[in-house]
Parts: C-alpha cells; sequence; structure tokens
C-alpha cells in the first residue's frame, strides 16, 4: 500500500468514525423522542404532565413565530451576554490584580473558593429586593454566580507560572508591563480561558434560572408563566427554544474563547 | 568589551543556614574570547553564568563590562540561552526569536526584519510561523541562540545548551554554532558537562570544584576557531581532554554527571 492510499485510507476511516458518532447522537435522540412518545401513548404518562411529541411540536410552530417569545428570547440572550461580559472583565481584573500580590492572594483565596461553591440561589431574593424583577436582577445573579469561577482561576494561573518563563522575560530586559503580557499572560491563558469557560455556562445556567425563580420578562419567565397557566405544551416549546437559544450561546461563546488565543 | 568577575562569593540562603555556590572566583573574558566552564554537578555553574549575566547580586564581589559594574541583566551585553530551550511554547518561532526586540522597545517591523535574518542565519528560515512544540529539540536550541543573537550581544551566555541533545546532534550543532559564532566575533561563556565539548569550544576552560565552587585551574586550548570536527583528533585536543580528566576525577570524588 502506497503513502497516497494510506493517506486516502485514513481519511476515509475518520469520516467514517465522525459519522458514527452523528449516528450515535442522533440514535440517542431518537430514543428519548421514542421513548417520550411511548410513554404518552401508552398512558404511562398522564398527557397533562407529559404531552406527546407531536402534540409538542404542534405547539412550538405555534409559539415560534409570536413576537413574545422572540422578545423573550432576546431578553434571555442579552442577559447572559452582559452577564457574561460583565463577570469576564470583572474576574479577570480581580484575577490580575490579586496575582500581583502575594499576601493579597493568600488572602482573597479562601474568599474566592468559597464564592466559588457558594449557593447563590439563597440570596436570589434579595437581589430582586436590590435590582428588581427586571433584566438587572438576573444579570447580577448571574455576575455574582460566574465571577468567582473567573477571578479565581486568573489569580491561579497568574500566579503559578513556571519560573523558567519569568527568567526568560528578566534575562531579555523585560518591563514589569511586558512580563505581564508577553510572559504570564501567555502561560496563564489555559487556566484563564478554563475559568472563562466555567464562568459561560455559568452565566447562561443563572440567568435562566433567575428568570424561573422570579421574573417579570425572558424565556424563563415565559416557561414559569406557561406552567402556572397550566399550559403544559406550551411550556414544553418554550423549554425547547430555552435549550436551542442557550447552546446556541454557549457554542457562541466558546468559539469567541477559541478564537481569542 | 571585557567581562571581568571579581572576588564573587554567592551564597543562598536556605532553610538551616548559608548555601555557598560560588567561592572566591575571579576571571575575564576577553571579546571575543571562548571560556568554557565544567564541573560537578551542583558546583555552582549555573549561578556562575547568571551572576556573569546581572541575574543575580553577588552576596561578594562584582561582576564588570569594562569597569562598570553589571547590577541587571542586558541582553545587548551579553545574552543566555539557557538550558531544555527555554521557548515560549505559546509563541511562534519567530515571534520567540523577536521577544527581546520588542521588549527593548523596537517597531514590530524593524524586529520582524532582523528576527527573520537571525533565523536565516541558525538555517530555519522555513519553521518561522511553527510553534516550538513542532520543531525538534536541536532545531529549538538553535531558535533560542536565534533569539540571543537578535540582539547583537557582545556576549553569549550558554547553559548547557546541548545538554538535552543526543550525542550524535550535539556533535553536529556544535561544530555549527561553533563556526557561526567564531565568524561573528562574539565572546561565549559556555557551561558544559561534556570534557570533549569543554576542550572544543574553549579558547579557555574553567574547572570548577565541587561545591562551594572555587576555580581549581584553568587551561589555555590552542588551535585557531571555527575549528573542523577533526580538531577532536588532534594531539593538543587529546592532551587537555586526558588532563581534565584526571582533574575532575581526582578533584572530586563526585562523578560530573
Ligand atoms: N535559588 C536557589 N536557592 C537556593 N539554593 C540554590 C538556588 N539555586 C541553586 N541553588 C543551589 O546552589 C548550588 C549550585 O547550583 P547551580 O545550579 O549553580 O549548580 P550547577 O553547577 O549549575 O549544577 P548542574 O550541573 O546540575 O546544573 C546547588 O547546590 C543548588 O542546590
Ligand atoms: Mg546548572
Amino acid at each position: 500500500m502506497n503513502a497516497a492510499d494510506r493517506s486516502h485510507h485514513r481519511r476515509w476511516f475518520s469520516l467514517s468514525r465522525r459519522f458514527q458518532i452523528r449516528l450515535l447522537q442522533t440514535g440517542v435522540m431518537a430514543l428519548v423522542v421514542l421513548l417520550w412518545a411511548g410513554a404518552s401513548h401508552f398512558g404511562y404518562a398522564s398527557p397533562l404532565v407529559l404531552p406527546p411529541p407531536t402534540v409538542v411540536l404542534r405547539e412550538l410552530v405555534g409559539v415560534i413565530v409570536l413576537p413574545s417569545v422572540w422578545g423573550a428570547a432576546w431578553v434571555t440572550t442579552y442577559s447572559i451576554l452582559l452577564a457574561f461580559g460583565l463577570a469576564s472583565g470583572i474576574g479577570t481584573l480581580l484575577g490580575f490584580i490579586f496575582s500581583r500580590n502575594r499576601k493579597l492572594a493568600d488572602g482573597v483565596t479562601p474568599l474566592l473558593a468559597w464564592g466559588y461553591v457558594f449557593p447563590f440561589a439563597l440570596l436570589y431574593p434579595l437581589f430582586i429586593l436590590w435590582f428588581g424583577a427586571g433584566p438587572a436582577s438576573k444579570v447580577a445573579y448571574a455576575l455574582a454566580n460566574a465571577v468567582f469561577p473567573i477571578a479565581f482561576n486568573t489569580m491561579r494561573g497568574l500566579s503559578s507560572i513556571d519560573r523558567k518563563f519569568l527568567a526568560i522575560g528578566q534575562a531579555f530586559g523585560a518591563s514589569r508591563w511586558q512580563i505581564d503580557w508577553h510572559i504570564k499572560l501567555g502561560a496563564a491563558w489555559p487556566m484563564i480561558l478554563s475559568g472563562l469557560r466555567i464562568g459561560a455556562g455559568m452565566a447562561t445556567v443563572t440567568v435562566v434560572l433567575g428568570e424561573v425563580l422570579g421574573a417579570d420578562r425572558g424565556l424563563g419567565h415565559a416557561i414559569q408563566q406557561a406552567v402556572n397557566t397550566f399550559r403544559i405544551p406550551r411550556s414544553y416549546a418554550l423549554i425547547l427554544i430555552t435549550m436551542a437559544v442557550t447552546g446556541g450561546l454557549l457554542w457562541g461563546m466558546e468559539r469567541l474563547l477559541q478564537s481569542n488565543k | 568589551m571585557t567581562l571581568k568577575v571579581q572576588d564573587l562569593d554567592i551564597i543562598y540562603p536556605v532553610d538551616g543556614g548559608d548555601l555557598v555556590a560560588c567561592q572566591n572566583i575571579s576571571l575575564s573574558v576577553q571579546p571575543g574570547e571562548f571560556v568554557t566552564v565544567i564541573g560537578p554537578s551542583g558546583c555552582g555553574k549555573s549561578t556562575l553564568l547568571h551572576a556573569m549575566g546581572g541575574m543575580l547580586r553577588p552576596t561578594r564581589g562584582t561582576v564588570e563590562a569594562d569597569g562598570t559594574v553589571i547590577t541587571g541583566p542586558d541582553p545587548r551585553k551579553a545574552a543566555f540561552v539557557f538550558q531544555d530551550y527555554s521557548l515560549l511554547p505559546w509563541k511562534t518561532v519567530i515571534q520567540n526569536v523577536e521577544i527581546g526586540l520588542i521588549f527593548a522597545g523596537s517597531t514590530k517591523k524593524d524586529a520582524r526584519r532582523i528576527a527573520v535574518e537571525k533565523l536565516e542565519r541558525v538555517g530555519l528560515a522555513g519553521y518561522r510561523d511553527m510553534y516550538p512544540r513542532q520543531l525538534s529539540g536541536g532545531m529549538q536550541q538553535r531558535v533560542a541562540v536565534a533569539r540571543a543573537l537578535a540582539l547583537e550581544p557582545e556576549y553569549l551566555l550558554m547553559d548547557e545548551p546541548f545538554g538535552a541533545l543526543d550525542e550524535q546532534t550535539r556533535r553536529a550543532l556544535g561544530v555549527d554554532l561553533g563556526e557561526r559564532l567564531s565568524k561573528s566575533g562574539r565572546g561565549v561563556v559556555l557551561i558544559t558537562h561534556s570534557l570533549e565539548e569543554a576542550v572544543y569550544w574553549a579558547d579557555r576552560v574553567i574547572v570548577l570544584s565541587s561545591r562551594p565552587g572555587r576555580i581549581v585551574k584553568e587551561i589555555q586550548v590552542h588551535g585557531d576557531r571555527p575549528r573542523p570536527l577533526e580538531f577532536m583528533t588532534t594531539e593538543g585536543f587529546t592532551e587537555v581532554r586526558a588532563e581534565l580528566f584526571s582533574l575532575i576525577e581526582s578533584g572530586s570524588s563526585q562523578e560530573i554527571a
């Protein structure tokens, strides 16, 4: 077998591998839908609680053209992006400042680690009190959740840099800022990136959660409303829309982070 | 520029007292001269080199460049080539070569032009946009040399630059770089564990004792540079190598690692 044959063979193999994965994913999805359809068809689940897929699909088609749904999707989208943007800016800045001073870093580490795992949901009623029922409270709530992992990882990344890299900066005459920009940022980037990734996920989940817990707008609010008024098919249709919107946003944020190297 | 080390002591404060790494070292390196430093592992070779490049403050004594005391690194006077190809893995080859120039405030355009020229000089022009991990160890070390040369330093301070390479690559790269550097007229201080390398590169070999590192002997090596590989078969070479061997074997019970 010559080289061209082999590479062709490998390409064919990798294509088929990707195809296999796609097939598997589609299979899993189909299985879920099938179980869902079966459960409602054979009466295992009351159509009131779990309407059959066909009904949800019909509802989805009806709901997706409503301007109110588009409006809600827009509110959720900008809340997530705003929360993530603010958390990224504030988190990396705080992480950077803390990393500048050993003592300060050691001092704030427990606070950051604690903020990382603190269930901010407990404070959600207070967020409503402080910022109102509109998107501002959702943004603030999501910001509180997302900023800690970002600040924590940024600080950790920037303050645990291989001495070898710092020695290069020193030997080649870098100023303090040049060391920050050319050496520390590059060395810490994988860690900062993982903080930003966690932050993106956090912001997305917590904005929607906040909207469900209490809001006057947004997709989470619409779901909550649909359930409260017993429009169950509509709530499922809205859940599907929310999944699509948040999935799209996460994908977009991931692309942005990847391109930012 | 003459690089002069005078009455140098370097003591590291460690738990449970002081660790004397270098003791009473005096030496000078003339412009264009190649000096190699050999000695047992942990005897203070890297410490000495770092002090010569201004990376470390001496506990006692001074390092001077043409009579001016060196207080910090100046890559235009003496540029480092570290052990273990210390390139920045997140920067491309060309960006690694440019870095000293960027730090010194060159414009992007000037830095790029000079870096391209230096990469050509070490025979790696075609690899400019690759990342260090895509290069072999020998190639990475040549990039590190190009990075040091970009600042047109008067001296190159090399800390076991070929230590991590296999014998064959090590020799080939040694001959190649030795020739280029000889022609450029720069001075070199090279630390090595290899007797052959110590002799092949040197106009003068400096032998350090085991810790605390003191100068045991300085040996002159005759023979014009650049030297062909066959230099290693000449009588002059073999004699010095034998002398070094006995010095190091007797001077320290420690093995040269
Ligand atoms: N920053 C430091 N703090 C404390 N001790 C140090 C420090 N750097 C080096 N030492 C110690 O000083 C001694 C000399 O170290 P140095 O790295 O100069 O040795 P070396 O001759 O280069 O060794 P090798 O051949 O293994 O590279 C060693 O005992 C080492 O442990
Ligand atoms: Mg060393």
